[in-house]
């Protein structure tokens, strides 16, 4: 059974996103445990760029292993703060640290987070249950 | 419609062990269990087991046999001895390449020939079609075939520096083995289970065995070897382990480096010497591929990625010189044991293709986007190309 961070909210194509929590209203989003396994050992992470705002379920960038290539959505409306660049140059942190040092993008949201359409942590760990069988 | 895919017997086990699953020539195989960089590492450092078993598996015995594959297959039946293997090819009359297949000598009058798993039936159908009609007639068996009874044989490869010993902590009897020279072939027997072992693979490891057992025993046989010595690290491993591992190792997948789209032959991926011109038997193909050698033009390079992290290449992307002009197309690309993409590629001999040399590759993506025009956003993506280094044709072997 992959992880899950209890803290995060997911869509059911697998990304999460939650608070900072660091002292600025930003938040994080990446993909999960469930996620980077399905994809094995990833290869190519493409970012999107600092400034660009997203609407919540937009398109954001693609992660890429030899055998498969995903694209990932963003739970939430925002503008990108920061991007992990880290990711360019060692995509392997993704499958290693997928909810630490593997996080995607830090976002400013556009309004208060609406979570009512996000699976919250339990809703995800049955959402996983169907799918791992 | 869907396809049926067919399962092997130790599909149940993959499961258990928490195989991905995939489709592969008909069955259905675990791509990978854990992680393929975990799966290629313990193949490098400790061995790995492969389910093998969806691969053909036939026979072909009787006073003529030799003179049967001689005329069927490129390399020089005549000269393999009892107890050893070969390395061939099935050719057409235009020498289109049916197949790459291992020959064992298992008896003097006895071979045993394994073929790729999605090309069984078309071989099958080939040799059947050709004995006692344009070869001399031999007795010629699916050994996977429910009709051959107790000498079934499926295919299980054990592969990686710690085989042998995991092998003779199973049977500490098996010093024959220690002597076993590459590419030999014994008979021998693994706890109560009758199995032939060879000493070969697909993965580049020199300490390396197949093993050919009955498939009602396949599945006793490999939990042994899985249950056999934990502190040695054995690991299972999936097709996509074994897709980087024989990358890494130079060696051609049918379909790839082999037939497939760019329909090549063995001259053009550095494996002429498995086509034996001047053997005394004439050969099916060997006027069509004889005109090939002549006029050939290209060959594979292995090369490897300068940076991580850059988008896969595969089959079919373009490989281009400084200037941009295509000078070949990668044939077969996978993650090498440190994390950097290393590829195969078909590439013209009239480009500088010396180990060190920079190649241009261009990982096509499914969406391409629009070209660029002048005075483009900022923020608008074209494509470019990433660089690769020639790499020597195969890796050095390991003292």
């Amino acid at each position: 059974m992959s992880k899950i961070d209890t803290s995060a909210y997911y869509l059911d194509s697998h990304e999460w996103i939650r608070p900072a929590n660091d002292g600025s209203d930003e938040w994080i989003c990446g993909i999960s445990d469930h996620a980077q396994e399905a994809m094995s050992d990833i290869a190519f992470v493409g970012l999107p760029r600092v400034g660009d705002t997203l609407q919540a379920g937009d398109n954001f960038g693609t992660v890429e292993s030899v055998k498969a290539v995903s694209d990932v959505y963003v739970p939430l409306s925002g503008t990108i703060t920061a991007v992990n660049s880290a990711l360019e140059n060692d995509p392997s942190i993704l499958n290693s640290d997928p909810y630490g040092k593997g996080w995607l993008i830090r976002l400013k949201l556009t309004a208060a987070a609406d979570l009512s359409s996000l699976l919250n942590a339990d809703a995800y760990a049955e959402l996983l249950k169907t799918e791992e069988h | 419609m869907t396809e049926i895919l067919k399962r092997t017997a130790l599909f149940e086990t993959h499961k258990k062990l928490g195989a991905k699953t995939v489709p592969f020539g008909g069955w259905d195989m675990p791509v990978w269990y854990t992680s393929v960089k975990d799966e290629h590492a313990a193949v490098r450092n400790a061995a790995g087991l492969f389910d093998v078993s969806h691969m053909g598996v036939l026979e072909a015995s009787g006073p003529n046999a030799c003179a049967f594959l001689d005329t069927v297959s490129t390399n020089d039946v005549s000269k393999l001895a009892v107890g050893r293997s070969q390395y061939s090819y099935l050719l057409d009359d235009q020498s289109n390449v049916i197949d790459d297949i291992m020959i064992y000598r298992l008896g003097i009058t006895q071979y045993m020939i394994v073929v790729n798993a999605s090309n069984n039936d078309k071989a099958w159908a080939w040799l059947t079609s050709l004995n006692g009609s344009r070869a001399p007639q031999c007795i010629l068996r699916d050994l996977r075939a429910e009709s051959t009874g107790d000498e079934r044989r499926v295919d299980i490869a054990l592969q990686g520096p710690k085989s042998l010993e995991i092998l003779q902590s199973l049977n500490p009897q098996l010093t024959s083995l220690n002597n076993l020279p590459y590419t030999g072939v014994l008979h021998a027997g693994i706890s109560d289970i009758d199995v032939i072992i060879s000493r070969t693979g697909y993965t580049g490891e020199r300490v390396a065995y197949e093993l050919f057992v009955h498939p009602d025993q396949s599945v006793a046989l490999w939990n042994k070897l899985m249950q056999a010595n934990n502190a040695l690290g054995l690991k299972p491993c999936g097709l996509a382990a074994r897709d980087s591992l024989r990358i890494e190792a130079g060696l051609p997948l049918y379909g790839h480096e082999l037939g497939g789209q760019l329909n090549l032959v063995p001259c053009q991926i550095g494996f002429d010497n498995f086509v034996k011109l001047s053997k005394t038997s004439d050969f099916i193909g060997k006027a069509a591929y004889t005109a090939k050698v002549a006029a050939n033009n290209a060959k594979i390079v292995r090369f490897r990625m300068n940076d991580k992290g850059v988008r896969v290449s595969k089959l079919g992307d373009p490989v281009l010189d400084r200037r941009g002009r295509v000078i070949g197309t990668v044939t077969s690309c996978a993650l090498d044991s440190n994390g950097f993409l290393l590829g195969l590629a078909l590439v013209e001999t009239a480009a500088n293709t010396a180990e060190g040399a920079t190649l241009n590759i261009i990982a096509l993506p499914e969406k391409q986007p629009p070209p660029l025009t002048p005075f483009a956003a900022l923020g608008s993506r074209t494509l470019i190309p990433d660089t690769a280094t020639v790499l020597s044709r195969f890796p050095p072997r390991k003292s």
